[in-house]
């Protein structure tokens, strides 16, 4: 009697997983096709639901980064049992296209038990089908569910050597400037006609004067700051695009700034969304905006203790394959 | 309940716009400032970049944003034509525009579905689904993948046509129009619609601009601020098209302008479908390795203007590769703006979150 | 007005629906381009390593197979890990030899409890259905012309 209930509730429940509803990355983007037309999830009783609380199962949907899967175990902590981890996607499993990238995690399995994984880069809302399926037949064989692996410990092991890596990085002497650079501000020294550009070069003390004699003649609009690290010639250049609001054309102002004091002038009181892109590249290429009000770390907090990685000297690819692949770069 | 608290809103909730969260401070009901906190995505193209090659670089360059992804891809193959000095057949630009424009009604179809979400419409969000939908599959006929086509590449497109690419193209602009004229109806005459989006999330073009925001957002408030017009890249000079501006600049205007633009573009797919035929030649093969130079290439995106900036020293990679993030702005700058100038409320959040159509991956990259 | 939506509602009542069946029932989607799993021609496959080098995901690794083939005499075969491949076809576009193909063979088939069973070794690629291939050669290198600068 007792077995044949415990098969009853088995026989409901599997009619009725339901996901939590979190966009954890781009294989997302076919979960609306899945869940309303053309393929119309809810017709089965799949849902996805916004509480964990109410949930079945957490799927991992594309690439791991270090923030999203701390939040990931957060919200599995919170979802009554039995629970289930499925994985779609390709960087789920082995870390994917994204196998150098700095900021992820490579499989899900490092922190998780995971009940079914569906190859596919990234799987069309067919193949997802083929994944709840299999999952409704592992719940209706009364199957006990997913785990929690010890990750903390995995996490910070790895979280502390960064930080480790990151004094030595800065501990070490930086190269001697050795560069040619010549101010032709006001004048073009690179010219492309169709897209617009025109690059000039002006020193860093000089550099705020420019932009807001730029702003002054209608180049109002800040596009974006480029910073490109030379380690051979000990500087760090930087492209300051600005937009003229009127024809669309633009300037880049080409500057430079020492490796060993690489210091310069804020521009946010100028051009007010200058705030986060000079917050990015102070995060990425460890350039010190004087008068910043909040520098700090941004979209790294929680995804990379160790120096900054745009760095040109900095080699996270090699420092990835050693940590996530145990130094096998075609491993898993 | 008055009084000052602190609200998380996101990564993990049903408004949040994918995977990035605000720190909101609150007073009652009205929010007060929103704080994002971004890096739920970041994977670090920039770096990746440059451990790839000149041939196989450009497979991660569509990739910041997973609903539009086609305008990245053509403005990543426009810096490399440049870096290269190649230029791709009349055949080959063509159909990059086509392909960014479906893309574009893709993205928006997809804006719509969320947009409604917000404000508890849900019917037209199938029918705008489906509209997507048949993009996509079109997609995956002719390129191979629905969402990640790869096929906008260094020198011209990867292969050619199909046999009967023009009549199966042109008859998808007439059933996406159909669908897309359903929906218009269904929502911008909806009382419930313009309740919730008038007067909600105004901004005016030219101070939108002046905070680093492009696209709708700057067109909604009544600018016709377009990178197609202004700076033609591909063959945009060659077609006819309008550029569809708001007035006041609020949500229900964004929205307008978007619809608007979709119609649009179906224009110029109808124009630029035209000069691409199965035969003759698509693609310039390029060299393994680059010459020392730059690569710049400005495309309007679904959200704005994104540009690319490639620095090559020579060799077989990439040295540096710089990337715009169109939506930054909008969920850094411009939704401090609306928040200091108006009352939003956390119901209203939302709404004015999804008006403002962000990327979360293109944010973070 | 709401009876706007409402009209338009109904009248999406007297279309067919566009929802579409099962999976199971009717076949997944596909088309004549998909790009999915490989299949390799192992009597065509030289061993020359152009698809490792050319991977953007680091999918592809030449691993030594037993066995006599003659254009291929360090016996060397690419092992391609398909939860690692993004399913971007550079491989089959650069193979010089036309060994590799694509097939129309998605996640819907690939769909496994053990994530080791889809690391294929050049064996296993051979052993593909050749009647489901979608993606050869030809279809990326034909008609292509010199860069003139």
């Amino acid at each position: 009697m007792a077995s044949l209930l415990r098969r009853l509730v088995d026989w409901a429940r599997s009619r009725s997983p339901w996901m939590i509803h979190y966009c954890a990355a781009c294989g997302a983007v076919e979960f609306p096709p899945l869940v309303m037309s053309p393929l119309d999830w809810e017709r089965y009783g799949y849902m996805p639901v916004p509480s964990p609380r109410q949930a079945d199962f957490v799927a991992g949907m594309g690439y791991l980064t270090r923030k999203t899967v701390k939040l990931m175990i957060n919200l599995f902590r919170q979802t009554p049992n039995p629970k289930f981890v499925v994985a779609g996607c390709n960087c789920t499993a082995t870390g994917g296209l994204y196998w150098d990238s700095y900021a992820t995690y490579k499989r899900l399995d490092d922190f998780f038990t995971v009940s079914g994984w569906v190859p596919g880069c990234m799987p069309m809302p067919d193949d997802w089908t083929a994944l709840i399926t299999d999952l409704r037949r592992q719940i209706y064989e009364g199957l006990k569910g997913d785990k929690l692996k010890d990750a903390e410990e995995f996490i910070a092991r790895v979280e502390e050597g960064e930080r480790k890596w990151r004094e030595e990085y800065f501990a070490k002497p930086q190269p001697p400037v050795n560069y040619a650079f010549k101010e032709t501000y006001p004048e073009c020294e690179e010219r492309y006609e169709r897209v617009k550009l025109c690059v000039t070069s002006v020193r860093r003390e000089r550099l705020k004067t420019a932009l807001a004699e730029l702003k002054e003649k209608g180049f109002v609009l800040l596009s974006n700051i480029d910073a490109v690290d030379y380690p051979k010639n000990g500087v760090i250049e930087l492209y300051y695009f600005v937009e003229n609001k009127d024809d669309s054309s633009q300037v880049a102002l080409k500057t430079f700034v020492p490796r060993s004091e690489p210091e310069i002038e804020s521009v946010h009181d100028l051009y007010p969304n200058a705030l986060f892109i000079e917050r990015e590249v102070y995060e990425m290429m460890g350039v010190v905006f004087k008068g910043h009000p909040e520098l700090r770390k941004w979209i790294l907090d929680g995804n990379w203790e160790g120096p900054p990685p745009l760095r040109k000297d900095v080699d996270t690819a090699t420092y990835v394959v050693k940590t996530f692949y145990g130094g096998d770069k075609y491993g898993r | 309940m008055a009084g000052r608290y602190t609200l998380y809103f996101g990564p993990q909730h049903p408004g949040a716009p994918g995977n990035v969260g605000f720190r909101l401070e609150m007073e009652g009901e009205r929010v007060v400032r929103a704080e994002l906190i971004p890096g739920f995505l970041h994977r670090g193209f920039e770096k990746m970049m440059e451990n790839r090659k000149w041939e196989n670089s450009y497979v991660l360059s569509y990739r910041f944003c997973v609903e539009d992804p086609d305008p990245f891809e053509v403005a990543y193959a426009e810096a490399l034509d440049m870096v290269f000095k190649v230029d791709p057949p009349p055949k080959a630009k063509y159909f990059r525009m086509i392909q960014a424009e479906f893309s574009r009604i893709a993205s928006h179809m997809f804006w719509t579905h969320f947009m409604l979400g917000s404000v508890g419409l849900r019917t037209p969000a199938y029918w705008a689904l489906a509209a997507r939908e048949e993009i996509l599959k079109w997609f995956a006929w002719v390129t191979g993948h629905r969402i990640y086509h790869n096929f906008s590449v260094p020198g011209g497109i990867r292969s050619d046509v199909p046999q009967d690419f023009q009549s199966r193209t042109l008859d998808l602009t007439y059933r996406v129009e159909d669908l897309v004229k359903d929906v218009e109806k269904a929502v911008l005459g909806n009382r419930v619609f313009k309740r919730r989006t008038r007067g909600v999330g105004v901004i005016k073009g030219e101070t939108a601009l002046r905070l680093g925001a492009t696209g709708p957002v700057v067109r909604g408030g009544g600018l016709a601020y377009d990178v197609r017009k202004l700076a033609p890249y591909e063959r945009y000079d060659s077609v006819n098209f309008e550029v569809p501006v708001g007035e006041v600049g609020d949500a229900y205007d964004r929205a307008l302008v978007r619809f608007r633009e979709v119609h649009e573009s179906l224009k110029i797919i109808r124009q630029a479908a035209m000069e691409v035929r199965p035969g003759g030649p698509y693609r310039v093969k390029i060299p393994l390795t680059a010459p020392p130079g730059r690569g710049y290439a400005r495309v309007e995106s679904a959200r704005g203007e994104y540009t690319v900036h490639v620095t090559s020293v020579g060799g077989r990679s990439p040295y540096r590769v710089r990337f715009k993030s169109p939506s930054m702005p909008l969920l850094t700058t411009v939704l401090d703006y609306i928040i200091k100038n108006e009352e939003v409320t956390i119901a209203d959040f939302p709404v004015v979150l999804a008006s403002l159509d962000p990327c979360a991956p293109d944010i973070d990259r | 007005m709401v009876l706007s939506t409402i009209a338009e509602a109904v009248k999406y009542l007297f279309k067919r629906p566009y929802t579409r069946l099962v999976p199971a029932k009717t076949g997944p989607f596909k088309t004549d381009r998909m790009r999915g799993a490989h299949i390799l021609d192992m009597s065509k496959c030289t061993g020359c390593s152009m698809c490792q080098q050319v991977c953007p995901a680091n999918a592809i690794d030449m691993v030594e197979v037993p066995g006599q083939y003659p254009q291929n005499p360090r016996r060397r075969f690419p092992r391609i890990d398909l939860h690692r491949c993004t399913f971007c076809a550079l491989c089959v576009e650069y193979c010089p030899f036309d060994a590799l193909y694509m097939t129309s063979v998605t996640g819907f088939e690939l769909y496994t409890r053990d994530k080791s069973t889809t690391l294929k070794s050049p064996v296993e690629l051979s052993r593909g259905d050749y009647t489901l291939v979608t993606v050869k050669r030809d279809l990326y290198v034909t008609k292509e012309v010199k860069a003139s600068g």
